[in-house]
């Protein structure tokens, strides 16, 4: 092999080199745009998939115990009292139907669709300052240990505090979604 | 960003050698922090006022049209300063992404217009 540089190389490689910042600010300004709306879009399907995973994980740490009351009780009163968020209630509509007939479905679905919520909620969220990234990350860590400890007690405490910690990273998610 | 930015930002992409429509690329950036800006501040109004505010935006064709629509509903000393926020955070961003394309020689005159010395000058014009 040649030591020597072609001058078709040469030239491919200035060419290169000098459309490179082109290149870099051109996809800087597309990324950006299309983060936006790809950030809007994966924050609030993954957070929206969190919600009811918080909701029912209680039913996944201590799914034999009647807990099935408390889930149905809970998802619809947050069902009513959030009527701009369609997503909610139709994942309130859907556990508190299915929690009594499938409590193991329910458990499952529930708790992977926290885990997926969270991952992708955090994706969209990316843009947070490293303060609200710590909070929200100890957050989706306390809210499933706390619920679990408190369905294991049967603690009355354990659906509402599951919910309210997921609606709680959720509202900080959102807030950096652009 | 004293100067008009859409100046500042075509002299950088000047220095840096960008090859197409530096005035379309500036104005792109800046379209793209006001519509930041715009979604920051709606995002902090109440449902009702954010589908009024939406409705009237679609139909603004610039930004003195937005900042008047924004005006109705909300501080627009608050914007400006969402605004001037957003764009120092793109700017600090876009210079971090593009700084390790550029030549050596590049990147002296970019730090060299971007040094506080300059700005001082330039602002006792």
């Amino acid at each position: 092999m040649s030591a020597e540089i072609s001058p078709v190389a040469f030239q491919k490689s200035a060419e290169l080199s000098q459309s490179s910042p082109t290149r870099v600010s051109n996809e800087f300004i597309a990324n950006k745009i299309g983060r936006g709306i790809g950030h809007a879009f994966r924050t609030a399907v993954g957070e929206g998939l969190a919600i009811p995973g918080a909701i029912a994980l209680p039913t996944f740490a201590y799914h034999l115990r009647d807990m099935v009351a408390p889930i149905a009780t809970v998802s619809s009163n947050l069902a009513a009292s959030a009527p701009n968020l369609p997503f909610l209630q139709d994942a309130a509509t859907f556990i508190a139907s299915s929690a009594g007939a499938h409590p193991y479905i329910t458990s499952a679905v529930g708790y992977a669709s926290w885990m997926l919520g969270n991952e992708i909620g955090w994706a969209g969220a990316k843009n947070a300052g490293p303060i609200e990234r710590n909070l929200y990350t100890g957050i989706k860590i306390a809210a499933p240990i706390l619920a679990g400890v408190g369905a294991f007690t049967q603690a009355p405490w354990a659906i509402p505090l599951a919910a309210g910690l997921s609606v709680a990273s959720t509202a900080l998610a959102m807030r950096h979604r652009a | 960003m004293d100067q008009n930015p859409l100046d500042y930002l075509k002299q950088i992409l000047n220095i840096i050698g960008y090859e197409d429509d530096m005035e379309k690329f500036a104005q792109e950036f800046l379209t793209m922090c006001m519509a930041q800006a715009s979604a920051k501040v709606l995002s902090n109004l109440s449902p009702n006022a954010q589908k009024e505010i939406q409705e009237k935006l679609k139909k603004a064709k610039d930004q003195s049209e937005i900042t008047t629509v924004l005006s109705e509903y909300q501080n627009i000393t608050e914007y400006n300063n969402i605004l001037q926020q957003i764009t120092q955070e793109n700017f600090e961003e876009y210079i971090e992404e593009i700084m390790p394309t550029l030549t050596p020689v590049q990147k002296e005159r970019l730090l060299e217009f971007l040094s506080p010395k300059r700005r001082r000058e330039d602002s006792n014009l």
